[in-house]
């Protein structure tokens, strides 16, 4: 188990320096940030020191060089555009963000077992259909549109919620749904087909044989089994809300990390670039290991070695 | 069907919210914040920092505008007036400048605003190499002390609107700055003008409440947030739901609709904005005068300004906007003739040579349409067009380091309001941006940067925008009107130069 797991986190480290390599080089391919630095008064000679003054007249080996000697001590250099460091920048965004996407992801995936176990239990074909049709309509609207229908009903209708921004709990409800229902119209279909792959099964049948009921065998005899597949895609799919749902965070005017990675991206602010990507892709490593050792507890099967 | 749906979905989601609602928002908003006159207003994005010597985005700008005063400030008219300095004379043609600082004006630590520290603010911008606001002082040599309440700057060629360059460069105090340190300074800023900064939520809220000490009285409104909502849609919602009081730069297409609602206004008004198309005459493609010229003519500009940017926009024969100073009302927009364009290129023997069109497509509103528009008008004259949408971060350093290669468009709004600057940016060798140049153009320019009388000044420069209309050098397009979108409680007009002072601003009725 040890060697398993510090086998896994060495990976992880492998895979966070691959992607910070990566966003090194493909950063510098986007274009040159000095000119978009300065006013449009600035002359070629202002350009050019300041080009020498962020150090990017030097050779792009060396460039790299001293970017990871400083990034092994945890310095990602300071912002481009503002006075902070960019590591700081992100940081700074990343409670905002965790509270959109786990919001949205308990929720969505609470609604999701609430309805997927509902419909199960009472076998109901009318509920089954109500349920498709809702996920199906929604994963039909794309995040963007029903962001704006979620605002035109309840807060210029309505005046119920608050539109934009972050503040108390009135201010997360309009986003977290938004994500929400798209992640419960996923986990639904999910656990749906998963609960139906386990429904032909032997010990299904044998359960019943036994004379147990439909509600126990659902609960204590499927529901584990239907597990398995959802912690995997969900793994996933928590690893990418963290990233910043970037959408939602725009139609909402919500400050987290997404957002500041793609205005970082049009200004050219290297280092605030890089940082966001370090975190997010941390972030999603390590989901990654935890939903290994998670699959590992829940199915037996899975050995670690 | 998905209709009904969509329905059913909303709402079962609002009966399970209407509790949570009823709790949160509407309980936020009580009588005791109703008594607060506050503002709230819309900006597309959120400053970067709260120290105005090391950023230049008009955005930031706009709050630094509320926060910090300057030695003096452009007139809602355009005109430039006194703030920090008093008076001011100029000596050895526009190259000595003395400013008179009033006394009594103090920061929002209680500490006077002193000469010292409108030299240091100065000084400090010179040395960093880094600071965006250094090349708006590219010419000042030195600066002095003058007595126990003047600043001279000497200058190393004659500047005829230093005056109005001053109001780019917002005054610090040297001693807080210096106890804070610049990343302190950058989030709890100090400053002198008509409000003070609360709170600085990044990407959030800049908030800001009224200087009761302001030397110029205090404002109209207690609290001031500026928002940022980075997309439209978002900020009409904001001003439809009456969470939003002030939207700037709407677009066209959000005019008409938003106007119909109940509770809000449009305000219109010309801006100092110009929209223009620009060739690099050294391609030999572009060389020849009468090709330039048969572009100009096959453009529509009424119909691109009545029709596609629904009246948003006037046709305009010059670079400067009307509302700069330097602009010249007797030179007219380029009539739309598409037979004359076509006798043109038949004289230049046009043989469906390639032209590239390049543009930046998110920089300013219905660019992408606009230019779809002109590249339409020259392959109705059967000029052949290519066109090269790119994003402005793409676009801005190609324009920059003069590295357009063939036709472009490009857009500038002169925040200080005097078209020395398109001269300076559009027209002069040494500097310019622009391809077309000669040596004739840059006398006069030099020529008005030392002239003290205005009127002729205005005439100098207005004998460069004929010969760039004469030349086609350029093919200007349209002069943008500009909407803001309102609350009605608020009275309030919007300025020709994009910018937001509250200082003397609104004033707030009711809710």
């Amino acid at each position: 188990m040890t060697r398993f797991v510090l086998f896994r986190i060495g990976q992880s480290v492998f895979t966070v320096f691959g992607v910070l390599t990566a966003a090194f080089f493909l950063v510098r391919l986007s274009g040159d940030p000095t000119a978009l630095l300065l006013p449009e008064q600035a002359t070629a000679a202002e350009v050019a020191a300041l080009r020498t003054e962020l150090g990017l007249d030097r050779p792009l080996w060396l460039q790299y060089g001293l970017f990871l000697g400083k990034a092994l001590q945890g310095d990602f250099g300071m912002s481009f555009r503002q006075h902070s460091s960019a590591l700081g920048l992100v940081l700074e965004r990343l409670p905002a963000t965790l509270e959109l996407a786990l919001t949205a992801f308990v929720l969505g995936i609470g609604m999701a077992f609430v309805a997927g176990l509902a419909l199960r239990l009472s076998g109901s074909r009318r509920l089954r259909a109500l349920f498709y049709w809702i996920a199906f309509v929604r994963q039909a609207i794309p995040i963007f549109w029903f962001g704006l229908l979620m605002i035109l009903l309840f807060s210029v209708s309505l005046r119920w919620l608050p539109s934009l921004g972050r503040g108390g709990i009135e201010h997360l409800i309009l986003p977290a749904l938004t994500l929400a229902t798209f992640e419960f119209a996923l986990y639904l279909r999910l656990l749906d087909a998963a609960f139906s792959e386990q429904q032909t099964q032997d010990y299904v049948r044998t359960a019943y044989a036994k004379g147990q009921t439909r509600a126990r065998t659902i609960l204590q005899h499927m529901l584990p089994n239907a597990l398995l597949p959802i912690v995997t895609v969900a793994g996933i799919n928590l690893g990418v809300l963290l990233g910043g749902a970037v959408v939602t965070e725009t139609v909402f005017s919500w400050p987290g990390v997404g957002r500041l990675i793609v205005q970082s991206v049009s200004q050219r602010d290297y280092p605030v670039i890089i940082a966001g990507i370090l975190v997010t892709s941390v972030v999603f490593v390590l989901i990654n290991l935890l939903v290994d050792l998670l699959y590992a507890v829940l199915d037996p099967r899975v050995r670690l070695s | 069907m998905t209709q009904q749906w969509e329905r059913m979905t909303f709402i079962r989601l609002a009966g399970a919210l209407t509790v949570a609602s009823l709790m949160g928002f509407a309980a936020s908003t009580t009588a005791a914040q109703a008594q607060e006159r506050r503002l709230v207003v819309a900006q597309s994005a959120d400053v970067l920092t709260l120290d105005p010597s090391v950023n230049t985005a008009a955005l930031a700008i706009n709050v630094y505008l509320n926060v910090y005063d300057h030695l003096t400030q452009i007139n809602a008219d355009g005109s430039v007036g006194p703030s920090l300095a008093l008076s001011w004379d100029i000596a050895d043609g526009a190259k000595v400048w003395t400013f008179k600082v009033r006394g009594g004006a103090k920061f929002h630590d209680g500490t006077l605003v002193t000469v010292d520290d409108i030299i240091w603010t100065y000084k400090k911008i010179l040395a960093d190499a880094k600071s965006p606001v250094r090349p708006y002082l590219k010419n000042v040599t030195a600066i002095d002390k003058i007595g126990a309440d003047s600043v001279r700057f000497t200058l190393d060629t004659p500047f005829i609107t230093f005056d109005r360059q001053v109001t780019l460069v917002s005054v610090l105090p040297q001693k807080a700055y210096e106890a804070l340190g610049p990343e302190k300074f950058s989030v709890q800023p100090i400053g002198s003008g008509p409000f003070k900064v609360v709170r600085w939520v990044k990407d959030s809220m800049v908030e800001l409440v009224a200087n009761a000490d302001y030397w110029g009285g205090a404002p109209q409104v207690d609290r001031v947030t500026f928002r940022p909502v980075p997309t439209e849609a978002a900020r009409a919602a904001g001003l439809a739901s009456g969470e939003l009081d002030i939207v700037p730069v709407l677009p066209p297409t959000l005019v008409a609709s938003l106007s119909q609602r109940p509770g809000i206004r449009i305000e219109k008004v010309p801006s100092n904005r110009t929209v223009y198309v620009g060739f690099n005459v050294t391609n030999p493609g572009l060389a020849d005068v009468k090709l330039r010229r048969a572009i100009d003519h096959a453009i529509d500009r009424e119909a691109i300004t009545s029709k596609l940017l629904r009246g948003m926009g006037t046709p305009i024969g010059q670079i400067p906007a009307p509302v700069l100073f330097g602009h010249d009302p007797a030179i007219k927009a380029t009539a739309y003739d598409p037979a004359r364009s076509r006798q043109l290129l038949a004289e230049v023997g046009y043989k469906g040579e390639k032209i590239v069109f390049q543009y930046p497509n998110n920089r300013w509103a219905f660019a992408e349409e606009v230019a779809q528009a002109i590249g339409g008008y020259l392959k109705a004259v059967g000029i052949q067009v290519e066109l090269q949408s790119m994003e402005f971060s793409a676009f801005f350093p190609l324009w920059l380091g003069n590295k357009l290669g063939h036709m472009y468009m490009f857009s500038l709004g002169i925040t200080v309001m005097d078209a020395d600057l398109i001269l300076n940016l559009e027209y002069e060798s040494e500097v310019s941006h622009g391809y077309w140049r000669n040596a004739e153009v840059d006398n006069l320019a030099k020529q008005q940067r030392a002239e003290t009388d205005p009127e002729q000044r205005k005439k100098i420069m207005s004998q460069v925008w004929r010969m760039s209309q004469e030349n086609a050098a350029f093919a200007p397009i349209y002069n943008e009107i500009q909407a803001y979108g309102v609350r009605d409680r608020v009275k309030w007009s919007p300025r020709p130069d994009e910018r937001l002072n509250f200082g003397y601003g609104p004033i707030l009725t009711g809710n």
